[in-house]
């Protein structure tokens, strides 16, 4: 009779450190301890899980305010475009602001001053750059029948607001 | 499910390490939007490890940002035989540590780590959550409950199990980083293991009156649709024939 | 440092390029927003699989909660244009869903409202969102086996 694998010997298997063919054997044949082994694997999932959805849930916000503090305390000078334009704006930000004010009423003015248009155009909206961009906002749900919830995910593809919706009748479908 | 070892990869995390090394070598030459793009690269997985550590979102916050601080001041001694962010989770990891030693208000009670193969004759606890945790991580309670768990974990048990589930550190590679021998990391790994497992288990077998409400079919106030927790998922995971 | 002199000027060149950038938009009456929607089943098999449309989601699909799958299978592709306030049906595999573009907020940003119905034509969601262009409101619909029923909707 095989002897059922130790608590230790299943966490060196489930951790990769232990690759054994007669462990593997040990725990195929053994339900008790594939139940164990799996009961890692999950605690592993959750941990890890929970901190990732806690990271992407941070906004974007905090992250660029960060960033702006790091890049104040960076010794190297700054040399990107980017750069130059961010710490001129930063540096007239006032100017700026009239600059806009001003910008939007001649805007207005030009608009009234127009008429009605004649054209129709399609417009496609700009893509920006996935690091520029702010998190989806949720401004109203409704889930009639089920309960819902939003988790916020992020990665270098972009951003995403994932609707969970969860029906009172679970066995019901769309 | 994954064969052990393995994770599901997370691929924010998939780099291609030479386009981070042409970054690095920008950055050590002055490039600030080089740096900046490492910083978009990396700072919500270094935040996930430092939160991991210190629990508490400023404090992560603040970790996060002094690491990617010093790993500028220190880019010169950067020579890239690991990967840029293997050396800022390193950063991440001692700014962490550093942080909770500096703000303990009481010394931990550590496990005797040499009673490991005595306790580890205890089994482990069986399954959980119906074998779905990734759908268990979209109940507010049950994260509450992770929160919890990990609060409770002694500071160098949670470091363990952070760097081994968020980063896959090998056992040899955490002993390294904890100056600790592998039998040690093995222990505390054990140790944090079970305690998470115990945590969450007294969970399902003593819910808050909340939820026992929703296992027992009452219906729960649903103040905010967008924010409210999708309880029943967690009463059907309580009902999982896995369990 | 910029001068008196220099402001004005400054104040007179936003102003100026405002007029210039947003007198000819005024003959977009009609703006629209090209839209994305992928419907798609999830469940748990042996090996992974992901439908090579659903490459832009790919990196979201292996995170919790989505980890429990693996498998995930394009039921159908809809690529619209949304005129504002113009509800357009949005015919999907299981149910229907009707999208309407709100409003574009700025020019990388859109509002748009979703409403997704089962098969039944019972509603299940009623959202508004305000989405940045290329980024995703996914809905998520569990079903029975631990399987799910999913529409991803994304603007630019």
């Amino acid at each position: 009779m095989t002897r059922a694998p130790s608590d230790f010997e299943l966490m060196e298997h489930a951790d990769a450190e232990h690759e054994d063919a007669e462990l593997i054997a040990r725990i195929e044949h053994d339900p008790h301890s594939r139940a164990r082994l799996e009961s890692i694997q999950q605690i592993g999932e959750l941990v890890r899980g929970h901190l990732e959805l806690s990271a992407d849930a941070v906004h974007d916000a905090k992250f660029a305010a960060m960033w702006r503090r790091i890049d104040g305390q960076l010794v190297a000078p700054a040399t990107g475009l980017w750069s130059r334009i961010t710490g001129w704006v930063d540096r007239y930000r006032g100017y700026v602001i009239t600059g806009a004010v001003s910008a939007g009423a001649v805007a207005a003015l030009a608009l009234v001053l127009r008429g009605p248009s004649e054209g129709v155009a399609a417009h496609a909206i700009e893509v920006r750059p996935v690091a520029q961009r702010a998190a989806p906002e949720i401004d109203s749900l409704d889930t009639p029948g089920g309960s819902s919830t939003v988790i916020s995910l992020n990665d270098d593809d972009g951003n995403a607001a994932v609707i969970w919706v969860t029906p009172d009748d679970d066995t019901e479908a769309l | 499910m994954n064969k052990p070892g393995q994770r599901a990869s997370i691929s924010t995390h998939g780099r291609d390490p030479v386009d981070d090394r042409e970054l690095v070598a920008a950055a050590q030459r002055g490039d600030r939007d080089a740096f900046k793009t490492l910083f978009e690269r990396y700072h919500r997985r270094a935040y996930a490890l430092a939160l991991g550590v210190v629990r508490h979102p400023d404090d992560a916050l603040d970790v996060v940002q002094d690491a990617f601080i010093k790993a500028h001041r220190h880019l010169d001694k950067f020579e890239g035989s690991a990967s840029f962010y293997t050396w800022l989770y390193r950063i991440v990891m001692n700014l962490a540590i550093d942080h909770l030693r500096k703000h303990r208000k009481v010394k931990p009670v550590e496990l005797d780590e040499t009673r490991l193969e005595a306790e580890g004759d205890e089994p482990l606890l069986p399954r959980i959550l119906g074998g779905n945790p990734g759908q268990a991580l979209i109940d507010k309670q049950i994260r509450s409950r992770i929160d919890q768990a990990l609060d409770e974990l002694s500071e160098n048990h949670r470091a363990v199990l952070v760097m081994r589930e968020l980063e896959g550190l090998s056992y040899e590679d955490m002993a390294q980083a904890m100056s600790c021998s592998k039998g040690t990391i093995m222990s505390r790994l054990f140790h944090a293991r079970r305690n998470m497992q115990k945590r969450l288990l007294d969970l399902l077998d003593h819910p808050p009156a909340e939820l026992a409400e929703d296992l027992a079919g009452t219906p729960a106030a649903d103040p905010d649709p967008a924010e409210a927790p999708p309880a029943r998922s967690l009463a059907r995971a309580a009902r999982s024939p896995g369990r | 440092m910029i001068g008196p002199a220099g402001r004005r000027l400054l104040i007179a060149g936003f102003a100026l390029a405002a007029a210039f950038v947003v007198a000819p938009g005024a003959a977009r009456a009609d703006v629209t927003a090209e839209c994305d929607f992928l419907e798609f089943s999830a469940k748990a098999g042996d090996k992974p699989a992901i439908d090579g449309e659903l490459k832009p989601l790919e990196k979201k699909l292996k995170k919790p909660p989505f980890a429990t799958w693996n498998q995930f299978k394009l039921l159908a592709h809809i690529q619209k244009p949304l005129a504002k306030k113009k509800p357009e049906p949005i015919a999907l595999k299981t149910g229907s869903a009707i999208a309407t573009l709100v409003e574009i907020v700025d020019k990388s940003k859109v509002r748009l409202t979703v409403t997704m119905n089962d098969a039944k034509g019972k509603e299940v969601a009623n959202n508004t969102a305000t989405v940045e262009a290329g980024d995703w409101v996914v809905y998520v619909h569990p079903m029975p086996g631990n399987e799910g029923h999913l529409l991803s909707v994304s603007c630019k």
